[in-house]
């Protein structure tokens, strides 16, 4: 899937309020039914995490909330792979920028 | 989200960061197949459930399903695979589907003849996920001498040609048998250019009338490779497939119920287990029986490890290895690292 728009850190970001997700804790993942038009994704704990975080915060506010739960386990996640995770719940519409950021 | 439609599950945590584990057995179902009926307007030879023949029982009523299907919501699925029979033919059908695309991920397996543009525009409103049209063959000949129903072929192409049109997702059903392998590539060709989006090509199993003529329509597992290694992906077509080294055991993620109730695990599995009737208990209870759970642990005899490596899971399919051993852990035939010698042309005693 290629990304067509860039998240900024001013912009907020929230999941669509008809997402059905499932937690598959045995297999450490987690499946999400994004209807209209219907479609099943298995997202990795990573990005399962960042669909969690996304209730209106901005993109700086969800990297640092991210940044808190990794704490010290796990490989650090950069600014990029933090956008990147994002970006691609986007492309998926799972999450939707639901506060356009002023323009400069 | 809808806190309705939502399993209560934990929230996810940071441990889970660093463990990329194959799948164990689930707590809880997340999938489920529904055998809706057994009625069908064809007479197939590749028929799995006897849809011809005179039932014991009587069939779940449509308000049946709805309470089974709520139960299931509550257990915790979100993703229906719906077949027969030919659901188009159950009274009320799709209203039921309607009523629980807003909540689980659906996908419909049809013969396609009874998919009129009225039907396909109604389905693509109700957002049903992926319609699956079996069909057997490149040719007319062929699909109707399979499906001793002369015109399904046209049929069954015109159900494709309105579902594609109507804009949904549609995938094509291909079991591989000795009447039709020599048209799997032409058979691709004709899905690629009807629009499907990908074609999945599927074992014969020996179940229903199939088991009487398995030796006439069986191949053997060379011939079966042969055919498929030959196959060349038309562009934009998916081929599915599930011969090594993509033999998945899908037991760890399924559950299946048929048209009178019976939880079975998995339709493939409908002539060897029951763990219960979901009319007179939930089918959480059902989905806890022993030989359940044995069969989701993956704990089998041998694995394959290229198919272990793509597919996250061991032993391949348990329905066929119970078909010819007996027993639900050994080996499957069809794996071309565990097959050790069995004949698949010819079914044990």
């Amino acid at each position: 899937m290629v990304s067509i728009s860039q998240l900024f850190p001013d912009e907020r970001l929230e999941r669509r309020r008809d997402l059905v997700i499932r937690p598959l804790p045995e297999i450490k993942m987690c499946m999400v039914y994004r209807p209209r038009p219907a479609r099943i994704v298995t997202l990795n704990p990573s990005s399962w995490m960042l669909l969690e975080i996304c209730n209106g915060s901005t993109v700086a506010e969800i990297e640092k909330v991210y940044a808190a739960m990794i704490g010290g386990k796990g490989r650090a996640a950069g600014t990029d792979d933090v956008h990147q995770g994002l970006q691609s719940l986007v492309d998926l519409s799972l999450i939707r920028v639901c506060e356009k950021r002023a323009k400069a | 989200m809808n806190p309705a439609f939502t399993f209560a599950g934990p929230a996810p945590t940071s441990e889970l960061l660093n463990d990329y584990s194959n799948p164990g057995p689930l707590e809880r179902p997340m999938k489920t197949t529904l055998v809706i009926t057994e009625q069908c307007n064809l007479d197939c030879r590749l028929c799995y459930g006897m849809c011809k023949d005179a039932k014991a029982r009587a069939e779940l009523s449509i308000g049946e399903w709805r309470s089974v299907i709520d139960d299931l919501a509550r257990s915790g699925v979100i993703w229906l695979y719906i077949e027969g029979g030919e659901p188009f033919l159950k009274a009320g059908f799709v209203d039921l589907l309607a009523e629980n695309t807003p909540r689980m991920f659906t996908m419909v397996r049809t013969h396609g003849t009874l998919v009129d543009g009225a039907l396909a525009a109604r389905l693509k409103e109700i957002d049903v996920g992926i319609v699956l049209v079996d069909l057997w063959g490149a040719t007319a000949a062929t699909h109707d001498a399979l499906t001793r129903t002369k015109g399904s072929f046209d049929r069954s192409v015109e159900g494709i040609r309105r579902l594609v049109a109507a804009g949904i997702d549609t995938q094509t059903l291909f079991i591989l048998n000795r009447h039709n392998v020599k048209e799997l590539q032409a058979y691709c060709d004709l899905a690629g250019a009807l629009g499907a989006t990908a074609v999945g090509i599927l074992r014969l199993y020996p179940l229903g009338h199939v088991k009487e003529q398995w030796h006439e329509l069986s191949l053997s597992l060379a011939e079966m490779s042969e055919a498929l290694a030959a196959l060349r992906a038309p562009p934009g077509l998916r081929i599915m497939q599930s011969w090594h080294p993509r033999n998945a055991n899908c037991c760890w993620q399924m559950s299946a119920i048929n048209a009178f109730g019976d939880s079975i695990g998995c339709a493939y599995l409908r002539e060897y287990v029951n763990f219960g009737n979901v009319l007179h208990e939930p089918f959480l209870r059902t989905w806890k029986h022993p030989l359940g759970h044995q069969l989701r642990s993956g704990k089998v005899e041998r694995s394959c490890g290229p198919c272990a490596a793509t597919q996250g899971s061991h032993g391949g399919c348990r329905a066929t290895a119970y078909a010819f051993h007996g027993r639900f852990d050994a080996p499957d035939p069809f794996d071309l690292e565990l097959n050790n010698g069995v004949d698949l042309t010819t079914l044990p005693g």
